[in-house]
């Protein structure tokens, strides 16, 4: 009898789970490149302390400039910032949702035939890669300045987005309702609407929601690199070092992020 | 009226589902397909109406060869050919009313499907139905408060809100307790009978499907290997249909049966 198999008269009374890599050598040699990597690596970095104490106290004048925000004497700028970045936001946010639902469905494997599904997800994995920045630099060169730029990009960026993961969850929706749809004789767009919709709407409705909260934190970045909204207002407040008013455009920028939050938060308490 | 002529399925994987079926139903009659897992039962009512695409074979219901259908003309024919799911495969989000309206989906146009305008006859006959499977004032409830054998039965009335001619049934009792299970498969008996509905009711329950199904098919790995009345089926048919066993048990529950309870309804053999 081999080694492998016990004999009858006396059945193992140890066991132990069998190891991910079987071969114990490579286990062994495995630990220790990782751990030999991550001592090199962190030897590597070149921490400059002294220049990281100037810099903590420099920080802290930053922080304390922040403590005193001035709401009022760039008040107007402030008020022109945000009417245009919520504009720009909710915009965008309903553009991009509608034209993402049928980027969804092209890139859902159980509804699409394989080139439509080819090629949504290649468009949704373009938009994806594209940093909403870089977007912003390259609309702004083609549109000039502007709130028009900044609103292409988060529409794009949008699709994008909220394309991937509604195409994830039809995937994953009960095929037998898609089924008995389809057997009442039903047309696609009856059975989309009945089979589909009707599972994903909750999603749909939550991920629209976060997608707008997301619309409105990026639209006070690609601001900066001149797609308009309080962004480009922040970045002028910066430039001409008034931290008092920056403070002021970041503490509002705070609370509305705080609001959408919370009206999300509600809105799908009542949908689901 | 639905005949089925050497009907043939093989699967992308090149698993030969059905291997040359043939089988001849008569208007207003039922039949009983069983058959271990796996034996094709459920492709072979797919195939029917074309949820599953046969590889080759015809589907002849009243003449027309349903296997060659595409576009509207195959939602059309669809829509007289109700169906009926294991899972009961309802839309568990809406109510059971909306439910029930998804039944005439293949008779209604977009738009007042959109907004769930259905025509005032098709209300009717909704609440009818739903009076007549025991669930009358439920319209409101949605899909998912509903208990098993209270889904199985909108999942029964939203099948023949299509008015439909022949009637795919796929394990109306699996999930459901023996009690339910009973009630179920005799309201499904007596739908039928009421409405002249000929009906295919796969379904793995051997002493359930003859206790209530006269007429029996058996279907082993793809292949029609019994085709008879439910007092033919004996420890001999069903070794053909699911291998050897001690059958025993089985055919004494089913010959009690039948000197206890005589199955409800007597239909012409189809020829």
């Amino acid at each position: 009898m081999t080694a492998t198999t016990p004999t009858q008269s006396s059945p193992s009374c140890t066991w132990r789970r069998p190891p991910v890599i079987r071969r114990r050598w490579l286990r062994i040699t495995l630990l220790l490149a990782v751990v030999l990597y991550l001592t090199v690596g962190i030897g590597s970095l070149e921490v400059n302390w002294a220049r990281v104490s100037e810099g903590m106290s420099r920080g802290w004048d930053f922080i304390a400039a922040f403590l005193q925000p001035d709401f009022i004497s760039r008040g107007g700028d402030i008020l022109d910032g945000f009417k245009e970045s919520l504009t720009m936001t909710l915009t965008s946010t309903v553009l991009g949702v509608a034209l993402s639902i049928p980027f969804a469905l092209g890139a859902a494997r159980n509804l699409a035939p394989t080139p439509v599904y080819v090629l949504c997800r290649g468009f949704i994995a373009v938009s994806r890669t594209l940093n909403e920045i870089i977007v912003a630099i390259l609309l702004v060169a083609m549109f000039g300045f502007g709130p028009f730029a900044g609103f292409l990009t988060l529409t794009f960026a949008t699709i994008g987005f909220l394309a991937k993961l509604l195409a994830e969850d039809i995937e994953e929706i009960q095929a037998s309702q898609l089924e008995a749809m389809r057997a009442t004789g039903a047309s696609t767009a009856q059975v989309l609407d009945f089979a589909v919709l009707t599972q994903v709407l909750p999603r749909l409705v939550g991920l629209s929601l976060y997608r707008l909260d997301i619309n409105f934190r990026e639209s006070s970045v690609i601001g900066i690199v001149g797609a308009g909204g309080i962004g480009a207002t922040l970045n002028t407040a910066m430039d001409r070092y008034e931290y008092d008013s920056a403070a002021a455009i970041l503490l509002v920028i705070i609370a509305i992020v705080i609001a959408a939050e919370y009206g999300s938060g509600w809105i799908r308490k009542r949908i689901l | 009226m639905l005949e089925i002529q050497n009907l043939h399925k093989r699967y992308s994987t090149g698993d030969a589902a059905l291997k040359g079926v043939s089988l001849k139903l008569g208007a207003g009659n039922v039949l009983g397909l069983i058959g271990p897992s796996g034996a094709g039962k459920s492709t072979l009512i797919r195939c029917i109406n074309r949820l599953v695409e046969p590889t080759s074979g015809k589907i002849l219901l009243d003449g027309e060869d349903l296997a060659s259908l595409g576009g509207s003309r195959l939602r059309g024919v669809r829509r007289e050919i109700g169906m009926i799911f294991q899972q009961h495969a309802l839309v568990e989000r809406l109510t059971v009313m909306e439910n029930l309206l998804a039944g005439r989906l293949g008779f209604t146009a977009f738009w007042p499907s959109w907004f769930r305008r259905f025509p005032a006859e098709d209300i009717r006959l909704a609440f009818h139905l739903l009076d007549r499977v025991g669930l009358a004032g439920m319209e409101n409830k949605r899909a998912d408060a509903l208990s098993g054998g209270q889904r199985q039965r909108v999942g029964i009335a939203r099948a023949l809100m299509q008015r439909p001619r022949l009637l795919l049934v796929d394990e109306p009792t699996a999930s459901l307790d023996p009690k339910t299970a009973r009630q179920i498969m005799r309201l499904l008996l007596e739908l039928c009978r009421e409405n002249g509905l000929a009906a295919i009711v796969n379904i793995h329950d051997v002493v359930l499907a003859t206790e209530f199904l006269p007429r029996i098919v058996g279907l082993r790995q793809g292949t029609l290997v019994y085709d008879g009345p439910a007092a033919g089926v004996d420890e001999h048919v069903l070794t053909d249909i699911y291998g050897s066993e001690d059958w025993s048990s089985i055919t004494e529950r089913m010959g009690r049966q039948e000197v206890n309870s005589p199955p409800p309804l007597v239909l012409v053999a189809a020829s």
